[in-house]
């Protein structure tokens, strides 16, 4: 098995994404990115001739390979992006839930069997 | 070692769709005289119905968060409860013993432990109907933990166990799900709190294996880590 220069490339690329993921991001950092993607990937429809050159520049062949692989960028720091927008959203669910549970405890009215309560 | 009343002990069950177990379970705390707060999870059963007959103190979550949640909204209403000096974390489904309360509760009346976990494989523990497949995943669990938090542990996906109001104001269930056991053990490593195991018996039913874990579940709950871990 040979092992490409590009798919070293690749797998350490993925390994600063999980960084970035797990370690850096914030909402600013991700809307900077994909902002970047986005004009980045317009201009590259705008002008097909400089998504060729900087295709053969990479090594990548196609210009419309490099768009596709700007569109996967930009869905990968998307996905990142809602699944954390989630996770907070269902943090600040459970609290409110919980906040709810905590100021209702509901005790039978019934006459306790075993008290369990402190009284004299 | 100060002896404690069983007034200075909060149990906190952690209820979901559990009509048909709970009023067992409830009937055995009772008669100990602990403070008992049972945690409704959004049941959509008469799981409700069934915890209000019995004296105790019944928490509702509106929707179902998932047992982690149910635990912390208990240990969180326990910490509020006047003169509570132990808390203990016991499943709904009756597949724990009450007799073993007081067993986990005396490593922590020494003052030397903070937490105390159930153990059904450790030396005097007991898990009866187990089936081989879940044995060998809980003692998949147990390795996986070891290597992630280097805990010496015999059993890590216990619902069982006692902790000092200390150890519980310190500790923070965020994994709503079944991850958050990883959790717990995860946080006593890294806080460094003082842990020991004491053996209890775990008694499996058809109902209680069918409410448990399966082997997909433990998929579900290396997604919930990894995800807790996202920014």
């Amino acid at each position: 098995m040979n092992i490409q220069l590009s798919q070293i490339f690749l797998v350490i690329a993925l390994l600063i994404f999980g960084l970035y993921v797990f370690r850096v991001r914030t909402v600013l950092t991700d809307r900077i990115v994909l902002l970047i993607l986005a004009i980045g990937g317009l201009v590259l429809v705008i002008h097909p001739n400089l998504s060729m050159w900087v295709a053969n520049r990479i090594g990548i062949g196609r210009g419309t390979d490099l768009l596709l692989y700007v569109f996967i960028l930009f869905s990968m720091f998307n996905f990142v992006g809602i699944s954390s927008e989630l996770k907070k959203i269902e943090r600040q669910l459970t609290e409110v839930v919980r906040q709810q549970a905590l100021q209702n405890p509901q005790i039978s009215s019934k006459e306790a069997p075993t008290q369990t309560n402190k009284s004299p | 070692m100060i002896p404690y009343k069983p007034s200075d002990v909060c149990v906190i069950v952690p209820a979901y769709n559990e009509s048909r177990t709970i009023s067992q379970v409830l009937t055995n705390l009772l008669p100990y005289g602990y403070h008992v707060v049972v945690v409704d999870d959004g049941s959509s059963d008469n799981t409700t119905e069934a915890v209000l007959l019995f004296p105790v103190i019944l928490l509702h979550h509106a929707v179902n968060l998932g047992q982690g949640a149910a635990l912390q909204t208990g240990i969180t209403y326990a910490l509020k409860l006047p003169n509570i000096r132990f808390i203990v974390t016991f499943d709904a489904d009756g597949q724990h013993t009450v007799e073993d309360i007081p067993i986990l509760l005396e490593p922590l009346t020494t003052g030397e432990f903070d937490i105390v976990l159930g153990s059904r494989f450790i030396k005097g523990g007991l898990a009866v109907n187990i089936g081989y497949r879940r044995y060998f995943l809980l003692r998949l669990a147990t390795y996986f933990t070891w290597l992630v938090t280097r805990l010496r542990l015999t059993d890590t996906h216990n619902g069982m166990r006692a902790l000092t109001v200390q150890a519980a104001t310190r500790i923070s269930i965020t994994q709503n799900r079944m991850a958050h056991a990883s959790e717990i053990l995860a946080q006593i490593a890294n806080m460094k709190l003082r842990y020991c195991e004491r053996p209890v018996k775990v008694i499996y039913t058809s109902y209680s294996r069918g409410k448990g874990q399966t082997w997909l579940e433990s998929i579900n709950i290396l997604w919930d880590i990894i995800r807790g871990n996202l920014r």
